[in-house]
């Protein structure tokens, strides 16, 4: 980077960061992060609260048991009493409670008479008979504890699955959304800033001072930065707010992820920068910016969708060859890192293809805007600037 | 001094500049005429290392120009343009910075130049906010903003008033008397025949005619002079002076304008109108620059040429 290149990129981030629709568009964003955070917070997240409402004497047996299957249920199970089935007929009605026990008797529950709390109910139901009937038999109470509580039997798991995935899985999904709308936005940002240089004609006067793979490389830095510290925000702002709420039940956030999925911003968004720029050499207004970029949008969004889909399936062989290919891997490797274990050699061949094809782009990017930053007037085709252009 | 030498460049098949070369020289305005599609915009293009020529070269004080040299050029295109939503300021700061200067003395340059401008008190507002005549004062500022050695400006005059064309005149007589060699085209020919030392008349991708203004003037092949008798009206009394032909008054200024063939010297005219009566004025009628150009530039000049050729500017002989 020469002194040049760093003007160019200097003016990129102070006119964009001062620009109101800069400044609204991060807004927008980090309020979309807290109201997602606050919706998460408000439906419960991480944890399940369950409550039972309690019947009669002969429901009480059912508390300590209740309480003592949340794990098993992967939720918190509270108990209360209410005074009479009408009671608990009405606290289940208006979801006060998730089912109630009358008399010991009778399960209550709004809908699914199958759910996983009314087996639990029943499961208590099945200890508690078996509790009286040996006890009536007359059975020691050392005995009684063995029958009851039994040592748990040794698991041998033949092919351990993580208890996290499916936490992993959906920060996966977050991740391949944010890395979409980061490469979409800043990719067609460098195309509408070349495409706002040309329209204004400013660029004949910038290019009589540098060069235009100069000013290319200033703008595509200058873009890049910004958009690095506005993904950066939003990310921070998203992890530090739901650790705050305690919402998002985050397995193993480490500095490593947060750094692995900012290098793959910086890859993502420079190999679709130097595409977009070519995108925007090749017209002259904002108007024609729609038809130039077009095809383009349609490889980046089904880049964004297969890596979505491969999503469900993270050890499929569509996420394996996504996670290889430069249109799709600065989506697809970050998310099958995070969700499952990667070879370290399969992520830097990644790396290194996208790197690749980075630095191609790149040379491509260079001849197409030095031929055609000063063609002015409607779109020139790709081909003709490659066959017959002029260097300088 | 800028020269270019044997440039060529071609579209296509369309030929933008056949073997075209040029001086500007230091000290001097030099004004750079010619029809519409002649090479003047390609030409100064190639000067500021915009555009690439398929050959030729072009050299700055006997170097060829690079990257370096062309950073102390100041440019303004014929099509004009800066960043609508940059404040005034801040923009001529970054161009500034773009050919070289530091922060500091790019800011300096930037606040003096507005300040001799009479924009000052606009620094802070967005380009767009301005009015038309003050965006081109702002876009005259960039070419200047860097102090450059050499001035290259595509129509500068183009859609200023005339309060504007004078500012701009100025202000670019100004850099000539700093030395910096100054190349402006132009289609307002009055104002390159009032305003510069040298003018280039471009045609067809080539220069045509080229040198001081006043020495084309009095190269130029047609002569005419005007001759005004005291009591005597018409043209009667050239009868007979083979060479000798009345044009039509041009409603200026009173007398007979005559156009004379090669072989016929002025002072014959003079005594056959000392023959017919008294004569209260004899000049040399030079041509404007305007009536060069139609010359020069027609292939074939017709009558109607021939008749502007008189039609303007004289010098007394």
């Amino acid at each position: 980077m020469n002194g040049a290149r760093w003007i160019v990129a200097r003016r990129e981030v102070v006119e964009r960061a001062r620009s109101r629709a800069f400044q609204v568009g991060t807004a927008v964003q980090l309020i979309a992060v807290v109201v997602a955070l606050a919706i998460a917070a408000l439906t419960g997240g991480g944890e399940d609260a369950r409550t039972v409402a309690l019947v009669g004497e002969r429901s009480q047996p059912y508390a300590a048991p209740l309480q003592a299957a949340g794990p098993a249920l992967d939720a918190k199970v509270a108990t209360e009493r209410l005074p009479d089935r009408a009671a608990a007929v009405r606290a289940v009605e208006d979801g006060d409670a998730d089912a109630a026990v009358v008399d010991g008797r009778e399960v209550i529950v709004e809908d699914d008479a199958d759910d996983t709390l009314a087996a639990a109910i029943q499961s208590v139901r099945r200890q508690l008979a078996l509790r009286e009937a040996l006890d009536a038999a007359g059975v020691p109470p050392a005995q009684l504890r063995a029958a009851l509580a039994p040592a748990p039997l040794r698991v041998a798991v033949l092919e351990p699955q993580q208890s996290d995935l499916g936490a992993r899985q959906g920060i996966a999904f977050v991740a391949v959304l944010l890395l979409y709308i980061a490469i979409f936005a800043y990719g067609m940002s460098v195309a509408s800033g070349i495409v706002e240089e040309k329209s204004s004609r400013v660029i004949e006067v910038v290019l009589s001072a540098i060069r235009p793979r100069e000013l290319l490389a200033g703008k595509i830095v200058g873009i890049g930065l910004l958009g690095l510290a506005q993904f950066a925000l939003v990310i921070a702002v998203g992890l530090i707010g739901g650790s705050l709420l305690n919402t998002v039940d985050l397995p193993h956030v480490t500095a490593g992820w947060i750094a692995l999925i900012a290098l793959w911003f910086l890859l993502g968004y420079a190999l679709y920068a130097c595409v977009y720029a070519v995108a925007g050499a090749l017209v002259s207004r904002q108007e024609d910016l729609q038809s130039s970029t077009g095809a383009l949008n349609m490889i980046v969004v089904a880049a964004y969708v297969l890596s979505f889909i491969a999503l469900q399936e993270p050890d499929g062989a569509m996420m394996t060859v996504l996670s290889f290919l430069p249109p799709s891997a600065p989506m697809a490797m970050p998310a099958r890192w995070l969700i499952g274990d990667v070879p370290t050699w399969q992520l830097l061949l990644s790396i290194a293809l996208t790197a690749g094809a980075i630095v191609a782009l790149v040379r491509l990017a260079t001849v197409v805007y030095a031929r055609a930053a000063l063609r002015m007037g409607p779109k020139v085709s790709l081909r003709s600037v490659l066959a017959g252009g002029r260097d300088r | 001094m800028l020269q270019c030498r044997d440039l060529h460049l071609r579209y296509g098949r369309v030929v933008a500049l056949d073997g075209l070369s040029l001086d500007v020289e230091p000290g001097l305005m030099t004004g750079f005429v010619g029809p519409n599609g002649a090479g003047k915009t390609s030409t100064m293009r190639i000067v500021l290392g915009v555009l690439g020529p398929d050959s030729g070269t072009v050299t700055w004080n006997g170097a060829p120009v690079g990257a370096d040299a062309r950073r102390r050029f100041g440019y303004m295109p014929e099509e004009r343009g800066l960043y609508p939503k940059m404040r005034v300021a801040d923009q001529l700061v970054h161009l500034a910075r773009l050919h070289g200067l530091d922060g500091g003395a790019a800011r300096r340059a930037g606040d003096e130049l507005l300040e001799r401008l009479g924009l000052a008190d606009r620094a802070a507002d967005t380009l767009e906010s301005l009015s038309l005549g003050n965006q081109q004062r702002v876009q005259l500022a960039a070419a200047l903003v860097h102090r450059p050695e050499l001035l290259v400006l595509d129509e500068p005059f183009s859609g200023l008033d005339p309060i504007g064309v004078d500012v701009l005149a100025g202000v670019l007589q100004e850099e000539v008397a700093r030395g910096v060699p100054v190349l402006f085209s132009s289609h307002q020919l009055e104002l390159v025949e009032r305003l510069c030392d040298r003018v280039s008349i471009v045609k067809d991708g080539r220069i045509v005619a080229a040198g001081g203004v006043d020495e084309l003037r009095r190269r130029h092949r047609r002569r005419v002079v005007r001759i005004e008798l005291d009591g005597v009206a018409g043209a009667g009394w050239l009868d007979g002076l083979a060479g000798a032909e009345p044009l039509p008054a041009d409603g200026q200024q009173p007398g007979l304008l005559v156009a004379l063939a090669d072989d016929v010297d002025p002072q014959q005219v003079l005594d056959r109108g000392r023959a017919a009566g008294p004569v209260t004025h004899f000049s040399v009628v030079l041509p404007t620059l305007a009536e060069l150009f139609r010359e020069v530039v027609a292939e074939q000049p017709d009558d109607a040429a021939a008749a502007a050729a008189a039609a303007g500017g004289e010098r007394a002989a």
